[in-house]
């Protein structure tokens, strides 16, 4: 009999709380499943981005090969900033290693617009409708028919948090409809499926996890125990000799302070904006040498790349230098914000490597970086998004005790794809 | 110097496709419904239908920089931009659409004859006379190498009009497509309800197609300064919106009325037609993100383009009844025909004007220079300003110089309208944002009309037809002719002192 594959996302799930919640019973299924396979802490993308991380879950490579770096990136050539996606990936997903096989996707992030798959696919966010995220045809029209929907109304958090739930789980539940009906079809050979509310709640609702008194403590914890619930069928309906791969994107952990990086440079001299009223990316004026796109990523501006550029090849590395300092004397309150950075030779490799960012960084906990230019401050106090990503709590969780072999130490996102291949 | 319209940015351009609106700090949720910012925090995200390889992108890349938008008569254009007019037949619709044609727009376009019609049923013609659409377009094709896409359509066949936008899906929509008549709103019960069935009902059942099927396109919509009466207290006629400093003071408090709407006074059941567009627009650029330039044009008058010029078979309409001829096209067929010039009332009324070929310009300007997203934004689209009276004499010095005996009379007004009253224009938008300058002066396109209808061929057609020039159709709902109260010869009367002011700076 041949071996399926059956890949589970839980977008924005850190290790440390799914340990908690199994621990606790709030996800008593997880809590014996950790029993018969390899649980292990996962490493995320560098930036700890969704798109950028699922990138790598799906093909296997780094940013220097997949060629996607975040959600945004500029127009070569410009400064007008561009939303990559799935046409933009430079590395074939899993699907497309295996174009022999039938494949179900449903709700990976960052694969809109759908892929001409063979099998089924329904793309995660950021789509910008359904009719571009599924295919084949037919598939879109099956999920029309059950008012599928990518993602919950995020403008209902701003009206009340109860809102927000209640349509979060309502998306939640017709999307478990649909993968059990595709899952139970049997007309598959690999199955990913991707919940992704558990990324929204912890963005918009992570303080009440970390209070027990707060009215929205019990919602936080139900998503869970939903989730729960269907990791437990996915577990009985799974063939014996089904390979089962569970993962994240990223963990998720309470913001403290946004650190606008732009307003940094600007203030340090790197960076200069012109007064046209609007402050985007295309306000960039003479004599700038850097700027930061989201979250965390520096670029330098080069001379022949972008229309004001100004910084040459042989200016790189003192430039780099410089810039490495003013972040490394960045406090808040006394502390130290910045925990690592990495000129992108460290990180990356691969042909998309002259387009990726001269230096990203990573924050110490709480500190969510932000390359917006929109802000007159360097720190802002968080709004309604209380929880921010964290890079290196992602988990990974591979069934089979027999498989524990596959699994590295230390394994990180582009990891999953060659973990599943040696267990084939 | 940069043009007038090189730093619209893609927001502007109707080729952007609004694609979401997202938060990339919650992982990009994409706002499908809304384009409204989410604060500071809302990136747009849009697709130019044009380059669909640049991807989802912001819309940021200005008209100067972007390959599609090409230098043209008038600063920058869209290159082989879709414009469709609906009203094609018309006076304007016309004029515009061989304007367009001939500068590279790829022009279709609508029309059911109603304005053919209308001058039938009132027994009267076009004096310059109009070929049928059919070789009208075979001229425009023959003269100027244009092949326009034309349906013959009524506005109000929803399901015909929605399969041709669906067709052209035009980037800009032109709405010339009404009964433009005072008078004729003012006949009886039937001709005021066409009226408002046609103009308000047929543009509110175009605002849910182009909702439905071109969102993103630019409508600029013909609207009327009668919209706006004439305030007897002078406060300026602005354009459309009171300016960000207005205020409205009460009982010692103080208001801002920055932003809203400005008061409107329509003077016929046509002209309430309009205030009724005006709010159907502006709800639905707000309800539907739409777009649109609702443009308050002044009494309009002439007949030259230096298309329709080119041959007789391109020729756009010249009416003259008191239904559709507007008062200087009328006054210059009564110097002709050698009836007196006829004023209604005191005469003292001031009105704002524009010609034909300077309408035709702006026109060009607002299709080249899209609102944004959201924007109802209003023009006002005249040129000069005069008084009735004033008028009249004009035409007469022009008539004399073509060796005609003009004579001025006053005749019992069948409008309700005010007849002296101040008048303050503020027409700024065309001059300083879009970079309109007047060519034509008044004097110059009454010359122009008397040169092209003092034509054997023509001057017969306008004395065939004198008899529809005086008006019979009174606000009362009566129809007689209206009593003369006076006769005099140009230059002999002294006028009121008060005269219109046009704030153009």
């Amino acid at each position: 009999m041949k071996k399926r594959v059956i890949r589970v996302g839980i977008d924005g799930a850190s290790f440390t709380r799914l340990q908690t919640m199994a621990d606790e019973g709030v996800m008593p299924f997880l809590g014996r499943l950790r029993q018969a396979g390899t649980l292990r802490r996962l490493m995320a993308s560098i930036p700890d981005n969704s798109a950028v991380s699922w990138s790598s879950i799906m093909t296997g490579k780094n940013p220097g090969e997949h060629g996607i770096f975040g959600f945004t990136d500029l127009i070569p050539g410009t400064y007008t900033m561009r939303f990559p996606n799935f046409r933009n990936l430079k590395a074939a997903p899993f699907w497309r290693l295996e174009p022999e096989k039938r494949h179900v996707v449903i709700n990976l992030p960052f694969s809109y617009p759908a892929d001409g798959i063979s099998g089924r696919m329904v793309s995660g966010f950021i789509s910008p409708n359904l009719e571009n995220a599924a295919s084949p045809p037919e598939f879109l029209e099956y999920l029309k028919a059950r008012h599928y929907r990518i993602d919950a109304d995020t403008r209902k958090i701003y009206q009340s948090r109860a809102l927000f739930y209640e349509d979060l789980m309502a998306v939640h539940e017709i999307r478990c409809r649909v993968y059990r009906e595709q899952f139970s079809s049997g007309d598959w050979d690999t199955f990913m499926i991707v919940f992704t509310g558990s990324d929204r709640i912890g963005h918009y609702l992570l303080d009440a996890w970390e209070d027990p008194g707060d009215p929205d403590h019990e919602r936080f914890l139900e998503y869970f125990r939903a989730v729960d619930r269907e990791l437990a069928w996915i577990m009985e309906h799974a063939g014996a000799d089904d390979i089962v791969v569970m993962m994240s994107d990223h963990g998720m952990e309470r913001v403290k302070k946004e650190v606008n990086l732009n307003y940094l440079l600007e203030t340090g001299g790197f960076l200069s904006l012109a007064d046209t009223g609007k402050r985007g990316y295309t306000a960039i004026a003479d004599g700038t040498k850097a700027f930061v796109l989201e979250p965390s990523r520096v670029h330098l501006n080069y001379t022949g790349r972008y229309p004001g550029g100004t910084v040459t090849a042989g200016d790189r590395q003192a430039l780099l230098e410089e810039l490495k300092a003013l972040f490394r004397g960045l406090t808040c309150e006394g502390e130290p914000v910045i925990r690592e950075m990495f000129p992108r030779e460290e990180l990356y490799s691969g042909p998309a490597l002259e387009e990726a960012p001269d230096l990203l960084l990573v924050p110490h906990t709480g500190y969510s970086l932000r390359g917006t230019l929109a802000r007159d401050e360097l720190f802002t106090e968080p709004d309604t998004l209380v929880g921010m990503h964290r890079g290196d709590d992602a988990f990974l969780y591979v069934h089979g005790r027999e498989h524990a072999g596959a699994v590295p130490e230390h394994p990180r996102v582009e990891d999953i794809q060659s973990i599943v291949e040696k267990i084939l | 110097m940069s043009c007038f319209n090189a730093n619209k940015t893609c927001w502007n351009c109707p080729a952007a496709v609004f694609k979401g609106n997202v938060d990339f700090r919650a992982c990009g949720q994409s706002q499908d419904e809304i384009k409204a910012k989410l604060g500071d925090e809302g990136q747009i995200m849009i697709e130019c239908a044009r380059r669909p390889d640049l991807g989802y992108f912001e819309p940021s890349i200005t008209f100067e920089q972007c390959p599609e938008w090409i230098e043209g008569e008038y600063g920058l254009q869209l290159k082989n931009m879709r414009v469709m007019i609906l009203g094609m037949d018309g006076y304007l619709g016309w004029a515009l659409a061989l304007k367009l044609g001939r500068m590279g727009f790829q022009v279709s376009g609508i029309d059911n004859y109603t304005r053919r019609d209308t001058v039938a049923e009132k027994g009267a013609h076009t004096i310059v006379p109009i070929e049928r659409m059919t070789e009208r377009l075979h001229a425009a094709s023959e003269i100027y190498g244009l092949n326009f896409n034309y349906r013959r359509m009524d506005i109000r066949e929803r399901d015909h009009l929605a399969a041709f936008l669906d067709e052209v899906k035009p980037e800009a929509i032109v709405h010339y497509a009404e009964i433009p008549s005072a008078p004729y709103s003012m006949v009886d019960a039937d001709h005021a309800i066409e009226v408002q069935d046609n103009n308000t009902l047929g543009t509110l059942g175009l605002l849910w197609l182009i909702k439905d099927i071109v969102p993103e396109t630019s409508l600029i919509k013909l609207g009327t300064m009668g919209e706006y009466g004439a305030p007897l207290t002078g406060r300026p006629l602005f354009e459309g919106m009171f300016p960000a400093d207005a205020t409205l003071t009460w009982r010692g408090r103080e208001w801002s009325l920055g932003g809203e709407i400005t008061p409107r006074d329509p003077v016929s059941f046509y002209h309430v037609s309009k205030v009724q567009d005006t709010y159907n627009v502006y709800e639905s650029c707000k309800y539907w993100w739409l777009r649109s330039y609702d443009v308050q044009q002044g009494v309009i008058y002439g007949v030259h383009t230096e298309e329709t010029a080119k041959d007789p078979r391109l020729r756009t309409r010249f009416d003259i009844d008191e239904w559709f001829g507007t008062v200087i096209n009328r006054f210059v067929a009564q110097a002709i025909a050698g009836i007196p010039l006829t004023i209604y009332g005191t005469g003292e009324q001031i009105k704002g004007f524009i010609a034909l070929e300077d309408a035709m310009e702006c026109m060009v300007r607002l299709i080249t220079s899209p609102p944004e997203p959201g924007q109802y934004d209003v023009v006002n689209q005249v040129s000069g300003i005069h008084k009735l009276n004033e008028i009249a004499e004009i035409i007469a010095k022009v008539g004399k110089k073509h060796g005609l005996k003009v004579e001025i009379q006053r005749v019992e007004n069948p409008r309700v309208e005010t007849e002296v009253h101040p008048l303050e224009i503020v027409s700024r938008k065309l001059p300083r944002e879009l970079g309109f300058n007047p060519t034509v002066l008044v004097e110059k396109e009454i010359d122009r009309v008397f040169t092209l209808l003092m034509q054997p061929e023509l001057t017969s057609r306008i004395k065939e037809k004198a008899h529809t020039i005086m008006p019979k159709t009174r606000w009362t709902g009566e129809k007689k002719d209206s009593g003369v109260i006076e006769k005099y010869k140009p230059g002999e009367k002294t006028y009121g002192d008060h005269h219109g002011v046009l704030d153009t700076e």
